[in-house]
């Protein structure tokens, strides 16, 4: 510890430079870019609010958002901006901007831009997750992305389209893109927030969620950096690289040239000093079918480092050759600088869905401690083309449960090990990177996924605190069982997509976006096969209780200079489902904390998360919590009643000498709202 | 002025009842609503929308709640303002900002929303979330929202995008502010008043950011402008001036300007300057310093005839008029200008040297009647007193006669009351007691001992009805005090008209009560408060805006008080919580008067009242109202009272038959109405609007709009 005080006062005099940098979290109370700082350490080095009078905070004010948009919105995921006194967001089912007195929550703007139809096809509607301020001179600039794909970039100051910007204020991102892409129906979009570094702005891109694709074509999502003064294209970094370019050949049999999907949806790092951005990408077309792409399917969840000005590649690290398990890279790289025997090193670590955390040198790509290739379990599913390894970091350990084995299975009591032994006796189990398989009405009916496919870590990612050099990560200990069958005739040319052979080929078009495709009359008159063996499992529940032990979502501490976990706890007061079993009456059950993976904040003081759902207090009230907790020891110092469960992710500024926490919360019932917490 | 109505009148003789068609004026054509007041002549109501009736009333459900919460510094549970509809788009103000909003009529949609920088004087405004609508008008085919802010400036959005107007109005020199689409209404305002002109001759140097100094005045607004063909008139409202202690402020005079260029076209004082009509009823030459004069209620129009109408408040200050002896033209008016030249038409004052807060608190209502067989262009004018005036709006003519009674004379020493004040002869007023206050008619005597009791108090009082003065603190009358009664009707729940019948409709409570006594100030007054807090927090514990002017009156209300004492809190009269009365205005008739909600159980249930079989005499909520189609739609407010409600305790809104009051059906609401409702039809379908909120139920301000089921 001596020798990371020394290393603190060194960061002390790179905050006072006032350059906004990677790893120093927000400057000046302000809360700029999405991530705190472009490093995506979610840190405010403020101290007002501590564990001592966290419980009194009180509702300074509140935003609702209603009314934006033809209907309320009720997935708010936003992490909003505060500049100057002023707050900034995206909000409301049709993804307008409003900009917030950020003491009292009053508007002073909002942008609206009705795209119709365009936005009405777009794979990722909705508020999406945030937006970017950029500042030179008397120029504010407030830019975002629209659910149909245009980057349209405003006055800070009246919320006003910059006519000098693109055509009019409006970017179309679906041309200029190196592709053809439909302007209408091309399904690519972005809910991320864009970043902006030294006049670059950076643009990944997002499609539907891809079990089921409807072909093993897709657009393809390419990273583009643009100029923010004018809207000019700068560069375009090929995600699924062209002919002669580096890592064509990861892709067999011409199959780079019609695959898409292999965006980054996930939030983009920056590195100011270092000219660099870290680029997380996800899968390519087929989250669980690659038999269309053979090979390792570069950059499809590779970790990129472009340059900043030429979008030309430093480094790159894949952490899945050719992913068939929905591995996207789902959250921001942090961009941490620690200290690892003795030696400094500019780091970057990447929190990901199966709950590893991936830490290189951000300067040269190496891992700070060796990650290994290790063989994996091969599949048998025809025509899928398997890695015959995958990388398996050495250090920090796994933050969260990896792979199923019959010792996960809960046994609170003996009749119920027994029935979760019978429930998971018709899936495949394994390790991590134990591949899909075709549903089986005698079993397998799928594979169980742990964490389940949407993680582990999901979008809102992790935090870091630069001045202790600890990485907090939110998790879902989750499980879930993916299949593969053939699809209705007409819904893919794929041999093979996600479901299962009891209910079929999945329909839904995923979360935030919907398919104009309609097989919903084929599912239900679809014949259901009969299994030899008895009466297959509907679900992964076990007498309505979920399949595996306890806890159920946690948060991690690691300290990132000796790559161990430091703490763990359960996150989030056990929901009522479980609590209020009849089969646990006798049971002394400690918190489980609750599925689903956290956004969280830390301060100099503490560290922060809201519950993720609503659980019943003493008196009757349905209530989800912000809580703050010790960050050395995970101890639970204080929480506060939300209005509705945490949908976004937490940040603090300082404005008028008083200290803000503001969130994003929303939930079924309840439209988004923005909820502001301050001292009394 | 061609009189157009006049001369059809006199090309076709005499109409017959059942030939009378146009009795509205425009507004709610082709199923939209123009004005805050839906139609130019403020009748609240639309004969001709009739989608919804009383046999599908109670299928009535929300289509969307818009919810007013972020528009100011905090949470607001007042919704003042009745939004309009225009070219397929809802457009209000809302907050204690006044930003102006235009809202999707079917999905509730935020479209654009007008947030004015803040100024140094909108922080100072005494009157900032009082905003009661907007003006919408048309000009070269674009549709033109203009509204006055708190800070007093005047804005011209475009209907389609909430953007300022180009080329239009006069860059103000404020940082932020657009270079057009503004006016600064103080220079305009002040430019040939001679404090002004003597302030800047002193070195006086205009801060458009601050406004105006203190010690000159302060202005500021609560309703908007009316446009009338391509004029926009502006209004002007004041802090109260019960709430002023010094006797100088700026005179609240109504500017017309071009609605195409924002260009200021003409300005009629309201404290009529030397030479102009009216100037002798300020001796003492206190029009040369008096202020205030405001009209803050809303205006009517008849934009066929060129007319604009506005009523007008008190002068500075309001409990005492020794320094403004006589009887202060146009305060407490009805005022009909020509909207070309801004000149007067004709006037009516309702009352002369108002000192009892009776400002005019709702806008004229114009309908043409039908009187004798004879086609009236009309307008109706509603008092808080409760007194209802009729007349002629082009001639000004009484349309039944107005009776002057001798009144009650002040006794505090140079203070001026008027030997005698107007009474319409017909129609009745909404309440009898006003008339002559607590006679024995009006007596709790509901059993011998409450009569008894009764009568013993009242006899150590001077009994009146209206104008009733305030006694001098050290009076030595044979009496305690003085009691007064009101029995009107206030801007929070405005009268409505039928103008396809000719009914009027007004809610009203009676409150009687003993005026505070006034004692000399001695030249000192009360700092009060701090400007920039909420008109909730004003209301009733800080006072907001300190005083303007210099000088201190001479007399001011007295701390100390003698009130008419309750017999275990059992008034010493009749009460009357909430009635609402209708009039057939053709024939000045009172057709029916009942109670609107149910007696609450302080009274109903009061032990000295056990075994009495106690009349209805109606709930705590004031009835709020409108005209829709054949139906009297009708709710209470749970502001100041409680809305009658549910058994799951939601207010409800009731369908009442407009000839009987009879209630056919009702729906409840999500959340309580207050103010006012509005009506409109769009893309087929009609919707209602409820201005909704209820501190009381903590349910911020919000517009609720209903529509039947869609298939």
């Amino acid at each position: 510890m001596i020798k990371r005080c020394v290393f603190v006062s060194v960061l002390l005099l790179f905050i006072e430079s006032g350059n906004l940098s990677a790893q120093q979290g927000a400057l000046n109370g302000e809360w700029p870019t999405y991530g705190g700082d472009l490093g995506n350490n979610r840190y405010a080095a403020l101290d007002q609010i501590n564990g001592d009078n966290f419980s009194s905070l009180e509702i300074a004010w509140k935003f609702n958002t209603t009314n934006l948009g033809p209907s309320p919105e009720y997935r708010f995921q936003s992490t909003p901006l505060m500049v100057d006194g002023v707050m900034y967001s995206t909000a409301g089912s049709q993804r307008n901007v409003v900009a917030l007195d950020a003491a009292t929550g009053e508007l002073l703007w909002m942008h609206r831009f009705d795209e119709g139809q365009r936005a009405i096809e777009a794979p990722r509607r909705l508020s999406g997750r945030g937006l970017a301020y950029w500042e030179e001179g008397e120029e504010k600039r407030i830019v975002y992305v629209t659910p149909g794909y245009q980057m349209i970039a405003l006055d800070a100051t009246t919320g006003r389209m910059i006519e000098s910007f693109g055509d009019n204020g409006v970017v179309d991102l679906k041309t200029n893109a190196d592709q053809e892409i439909d302007l209408i129906t091309g399904e690519i979009g972005l809910h991320a927030a864009p970043v902006i570094a030294k006049g670059v702005v950076i643009i990944g891109a997002a499609h539907r969620t891809g079990g089921n694709p409807s072909s093993k074509e897709n657009v393809k999502g390419y990273v583009r950096g643009y100029d923010v003064r004018t809207g000019e294209r700068l560069w375009i970094f090929h995600t699924i690289p062209l002919p002669g370019e580096y890592g064509n050949e990861s892709w067999l049999e011409n199959s780079a040239s019609y695959t898409g999907n292999t965006g980054v949806w996930a939030q983009i790092s920056i590195d100011e000093e270092l000219n660099t951005v870290y680029l997380p990408v996800e899968a390519a077309t087929g989250d669980y079918y690659g038999a269309n792409r053979p090979g390792d399917n570069l950059f499809s969840e590779s970790l990129v480092a472009v340059d900043l000005h030429t979008g030309e590649r430093k480094w790159h690290y894949q952490l899945v050759h050719h992913g068939i398990w929905d591995h996207d890279i789902p959250c921001a790289p942090i961009l941490l600088d620690i200290v690892v025997d003795g030696r400094p090193i500019k780091a970057v670590a990447q929190p990901t869905k199966q709950a590893f955390l991936y830490v290189f040198n951000r300067e040269t790509g190496e891992p700070v401690w060796p990650i290994e290739e290790r063989p994996v379990p091969q599949g048998d599913v025809p025509g899928e083309w398997y890695s015959p390894t995958q990388p398996h970091p050495t250090k920090p350990p796994a933050y969260d449960r990896q792979g199923v084995t019959q010792d996960d299975l809960i046994d609170f009591t003996p009749e119920l090990r027994e029935k979760a032994v019978e429930v998971a006796s018709w899936f495949k189990m394994g390790p991590l990177f134990t591949p899909p398989v075709v549903s089986n009405i005698d079993g397998p009916l799928g594979t169980l996924f742990a964490p389940s496919t949407g993680g582990g870590t999901n979008w809102p990612g992790g935090s870091f605190d630069p001045e202790n050099n600890i990485l907090f990560v939110s998790s879902s200990s989750s499980v879930n069982s993916i299949g593969l069958v053939p699809p209705y005739p007409g819904q893919s040319e794929m041999a093979y997509i996600q479901g299962s052979v009891i209910s079929g080929p999945r329909i839904s078009a995923g979360a935030g976006s919907t398919d104009t495709r309609d097989f919903s009359q084929v599912a239900a008159n679809r014949e259901r096969p009969v299994s030899t063996r008895g009466n297959p499992p509907r679900n992964l529940l076990v007498d309505r209780l979920p399949l595996l032990k306890p806890p159920y979502g946690v948060i991690t501490a690691i300290d990132m200079d000796a790559g161990e976990i430091l703490w763990k706890i359960p996150h989030g007061r056990t929901p009522d489902r479980i609590r209020n079993h009849p089969a646990l009456a006798d049971i002394e059950l400690p918190r489980t904390g609750q599925p689903g993976t956290a956004g969280t904040l830390v301060t100099k003081t503490l560290l922060i998360a809201g519950e993720l759902e609503t659980t019943t207090d003493e008196d009757g009230q349905a209530s989800a919590y912000l809580r703050a907790y010790d960050k050395l020891t995970g101890e639970e110092q204080g929480a506060v009643r939300l209005p509705a469960q945490q949908t976004g992710s937490p940040m603090s500024y300082s404005l008028n000498g008083e200290q803000f926490i503001v969130v994003a919360v929303s939930g079924r019932g309840q439209p988004g709202q923005l909820v502001a917490y301050k001292l009394p | 002025m061609i009189h157009k109505l006049l001369l059809i009148i006199i090309l076709t003789g005499v109409l017959e009842l059942d030939q009378v068609v146009l009795a509205q004026l425009p507004g709610t054509e082709n199923g939209e609503w123009h004005y805050l007041g839906g139609d130019a002549g403020h009748t609240r109501g639309n004969p001709e929308l009739k989608q919804i009736t009383a046999e599908n009333f109670a299928d009535l459900t929300p289509a969307w709640i818009w919810h007013g919460d972020n528009f100011g510094p905090g949470i607001e549970y007042t919704f003042r303002s009745t939004p309009v509809f225009a070219k397929g788009k809802l457009f209000t103000v809302v907050g204690q900002r006044r930003q102006v909003v235009a809202i999707d009529p079917a999905t509730g949609e935020t479209l654009w929303t007008f947030r004015e920088p803040e100024t140094m004087r909108y922080l100072r405004s005494p009157r900032t979330d009082f905003g009661k609508g907007v003006a919408y008008a048309e000009h070269e085919g674009k549709g033109i929202i203009l509204v006055t802010s708190p800070a007093f400036f005047l804005w011209a959005l475009d209907a389609e995008t909430g953007h300022p107007i180009e080329n239009w109005g006069r860059a103000t020199g404020i940082d932020d502010f657009s270079e057009s689409g503004v006016v600064d209404l103080i220079p305009y305002l002040v430019d040939d008043w001679q404090p002004w002109l003597n302030w800047q001759a002193q070195g006086g140097v205009y801060d458009p950011d601050h406004g105006i100094p203190r010690q000159l005045g302060m202005v500021t607004s609560s309703s908007p402008p009316i446009v009338v063909n391509g004029v926009v008139v502006v209004l002007v409202g004041h802090e109260p001036s019960y709430d002023q202690t010094r006797i100088e402020n700026v005179p609240g005079d109504i500017m017309g300007f071009d609605l195409g260029t924002g260009e200021r076209l003409w300005k009629f004082h309201v404290i009529p300057r030397p030479g102009e009509f009216g100037h002798e009823t300020w001796e003492n030459e206190a029009w040369q310093w008096s202020g205030d004069m405001s009209s803050w209620a809303p205006a009517a129009a008849d934009p066929e005839n060129g007319l604009v109408y506005l009523v007008t408040n008190a002068s500075t200050v309001q409990a005492y008029t020794g320094h403004r002896p006589g009887d202060n033209l146009f305060g407490g008016s009805v005022l009909a200008l020509d909207v070309d030249t801004g000149e007067l038409a004709w006037h009516f004052q309702i009352h002369r040297s108002d000192q009892w807060n009776y400002d005019i608190p709702t806008a004229p209502i114009l309908m043409d009647l039908t009187i004798d067989n004879e086609l009236v262009p009309a307008l109706i004018q509603n008092t808080k007193q409760g007194l209802i005036f009729a007349f002629n709006r082009i001639t000004g003519d009484p349309l039944w006669p107005i009776k002057e009674r001798p009144v009650m004379q002040s006794q505090v020493p140079g203070n001026y009351t008027a030997a005698t004040q107007p009474y319409p002869t017909r129609p009745e007023p909404l309440d009898p007691i006003v008339i002559d206050g607590i006679t024995d008619a009006f007596l709790m005597d509901y059993t011998p001992e409450l009569k008894q009791q009764s009568a013993a108090i009242l006899s150590e009082f001077r009994i009146g009805g209206l104008y009733v003065p305030s006694l001098p603190s050290n009076h030595n009358n044979p009496y305690r005090n003085n009691v007064a009664c009101v029995g009107g009707l206030n801007i929070y729940h405005p009268p409505v008209a039928d103008a396809s019948t000719g009914i009027m409709y007004a809610s009203h409570r009676r409150t009687c009560s003993a005026p505070r006594f006034l004692a000399p100030t001695n030249g000192v007054d009360e700092e009060r408060g701090l400007p920039g807090r909420s008109a909730e927090a004003w209301r009733g514990r800080e006072r907001h805006t300190p005083t303007t002017g210099t000088t201190v009156a001479a007399w001011a209300p007295a701390p100390t008080r003698d009130i008419l004492p309750t017999i275990d809190r059992l008034p010493v009269y009749k009460p009357l919580l909430q009635k609402l009365a209708a009039y057939d205005m053709n024939t000045g008739e009172k057709l029916w008067d009942i109670p609107i909600g149910e007696t609450p159980d302080y009274l109903k249930n009061h032990p000295l009242l056990a075994g009495v079989e106690f009349p209805n005499v109606g709930g705590t909520g004031h009835s709020i109202q409108m005209i829709m189609g054949d139906l009297l739609v009708q709710t209470t407010e749970d502001l100041r009272g409680q809305a009658v409600s549910n058994s799951t305790d939601r207010a409800l809104l009731f369908a009442r038959d407009k000839q009987t009051g009879e209630v056919l059906a009702s729906t409840a609401l999500p959340i309580p109405g207050q103010y006012g409702m509005m009506s409109y039809t769009h893309e087929g379908v009609q919707y209602l609007v409820v201005q909704s909120g209820s501190a009381r139920r903590n349910q911020s301000a919000a517009l609720v709009a209903l529509r039947l089921p869609q298939q």
